[in-house]
């Protein structure tokens, strides 16, 4: 048997804790599908509620948040998540806002459908299968949100982050973007990519918070900024 | 609720890896309803009598949502589906071009010999301008496939290149069927009748079918091409399933892959004893 110590709240994220076993610190959420797994994350019981571990290497919010990057995310907060894939990280955020919403965007159809099996158990994710470059096209299904998250492998990061921020981020929102330098310019030098494209950010929105997601994820940055 | 105002850096941590986190703070703090311009869904929902309260409405739109992403889904015409069709006609139009070129250069060889007349030559002008629309109809064609294989496909298209990678995802019959296969069936796809006297007669097996066409493959010496389509093929098949589950490019399976190549070069600057041409 593991020692398990915790939970401990993070604070400044809502239903965020931090979980020992055997003195290793992890970050976790509590199921808001108990008995259920998403990925193949672990499950543990800890004060009488059961907790899904968050994997860094699985999820880049998860290693910007062991890096120090926060955001004012609360349990109410609505978020408008742009590149959801299969719902690994969709998942967490789902246990963090129980009375939020999260309107989860993805372009392609083979990971929605697992992402559609989460959202059947999980009823603050909304699942649409569209493409975060065209945010007229889920104007009828998502409202003014309070957070964009945004974490697409695609060319132009920033124009769809800016794209999205105008449509949907109420002022004083916040953008939290995951950029991989990689898709924008494999040639050049991470650090003058991400310079770029905060440039491009900064006509629209304060940059918060940076920071690099190495080891677990590599050429990529977490940013957070505010819409002003 | 932390909100606009002029923000200052407060804090910087420098990692030992040279990465940065700053953090900044902001001087006002408004309140959290400040919102201009917002649209409530739920709220409009309510005043339209589409629901009663707004929780009502989200569960509505979550079920609503459910719904009409799986019939998407179930409808969604597969990218991959899409590129298997255009690289077929590309296929067919090659052939056509190659059959019209020969025709076009026999006739031309004959009007130079100075005996036909004036309407031969309108023919042949014509026959011509066909070619010509034809060559730029496949010439656009390959840039559509070129397009849509960098969307639906970039880690194939990084390894074989977008023309090349769209032909082993038709003979696979699609990037699902692909992503299944092991390197050894991706090594011999549209070896046909190579691997068919392989099984029938016991000739020795194929070491590569389409791969043949890599540039990796076609540009090495006779005694390299086995290992070389070994080492394409290996790479294939991860970049066929990081590209099926759709998780974007990542350039660490090239990287493998020319590591490897440069490694069987080195090797094997010879033949082997055991090889034969
Ligand atoms: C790196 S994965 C996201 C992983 C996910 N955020 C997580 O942590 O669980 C990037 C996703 O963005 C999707 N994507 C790429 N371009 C897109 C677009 N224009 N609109 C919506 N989704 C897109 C891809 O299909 C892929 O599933």
């Amino acid at each position: 048997m593991s020692k398990v110590q915790g939970p401990e709240a993070h604070g400044k994220i809502s239903n965020l804790y931090a979980i020992w076993i055997d003195g290793r610190k992890h970050l976790a959420t509590p199921n808001l599908a108990p008995g259920k797994k998403v990925y193949d994350e672990r499950i543990v019981n800890a004060g009488g509620t059961e907790y899904r571990l968050w994997n860094p290497w699985r999820s880049k919010l998860c290693a910007a948040v062991l890096k120090g990057i926060n955001f004012p995310l609360e349990s109410d907060s609505r978020i408008l998540y742009l590149g959801a894939a299969t719902g690994t990280t969709v998942s967490h955020i789902s246990d963090m806002v129980p009375d939020g919403i999260i309107y989860a965007v993805e372009i392609s159809p083979r990971p929605v459908s697992n992402l559609i099996e989460t959202a059947r158990s999980r009823k603050n994710v909304i699942p649409i299968l569209a493409d975060a470059a065209r945010p007229s096209t889920y104007l009828g299904m998502v409202e003014t949100v309070d957070f964009i998250y945004q974490d697409i492998a695609q060319r132009d990061q920033a124009g769809i982050a800016l794209k999205n921020g105008r449509t949907y981020l109420r002022k004083g929102g916040t953008l939290v973007l995951a950029l991989k330098s990689q898709s924008i310019d494999s040639a050049a030098k991470p650090g003058r990519v991400f310079e770029g494209e905060a440039e491009k950010l900064s006509e629209e929105f304060r940059i918060r918070n940076r920071v690099r997601l190495e080891p677990h994820h590599k050429y990529h940055m977490m940013l957070t900024a505010d819409y002003v | 609720m932390t909100l606009g105002g002029g923000g200052a850096i407060k804090e910087s941590t420098l990692y030992s890896d040279g990465t940065f986190l700053q953090k900044f703070y902001p001087e006002r703090q408004p309140a959290r309803d400040e919102r201009d311009r917002s649209v409530s869904l739920g709220e409009l929902a309510v005043r339209a009598g589409f629901a009663e309260s707004e929780h009502e409405y989200r569960s509505k739109l979550h079920m609503f949502a459910l719904e009409l992403a799986e019939q998407q889904i179930k409808k969604a015409i597969t990218r991959d589906q899409i590129i298997m069709q255009a690289v077929d006609a590309q296929d067919t139009l090659n052939s056509t071009i190659n059959l019209l070129k020969e025709r076009f250069e026999e006739w031309s060889f004959i009007k130079r010999s100075d005996c036909i007349e004036r309407d031969d030559m309108e023919m042949l002008e014509e026959l011509r301008g066909q070619l010509d629309s034809l060559t730029k109809e496949r010439n656009r064609l390959e840039e559509y496939i070129t397009e849509n294989m960098h969307g639906t496909a970039p880690n194939i298209t990084m390894i074989a290149g977008p023309v090349l990678g769209a032909r082993i995802i038709s003979i696979a019959g699609g990037l699902e069927r692909l992503s299944r296969m092991p390197s050894s069936t991706i090594q011999v796809l549209g070896a046909g009748k190579a691997l068919f006297k392989h099984l029938q007669k016991g000739t020795p097996p194929p070491k590569h079918g389409i791969l043949y066409q890599h540039h990796v493959v076609q540009g090495a010496p006779w005694w390299q091409q086995g290992k070389l389509a070994r080492a394409v093929s290996s790479s294939l098949a991860v970049a066929a399933r990081l590209d099926y589950h759709g998780g974007g490019l990542n350039n660490d399976v090239i990287k493998k892959m020319d590591k490897k190549v440069e490694r069987i070069k080195a090797a094997h600057t010879k033949p082997s004893k055991k090889q034969k041409k």
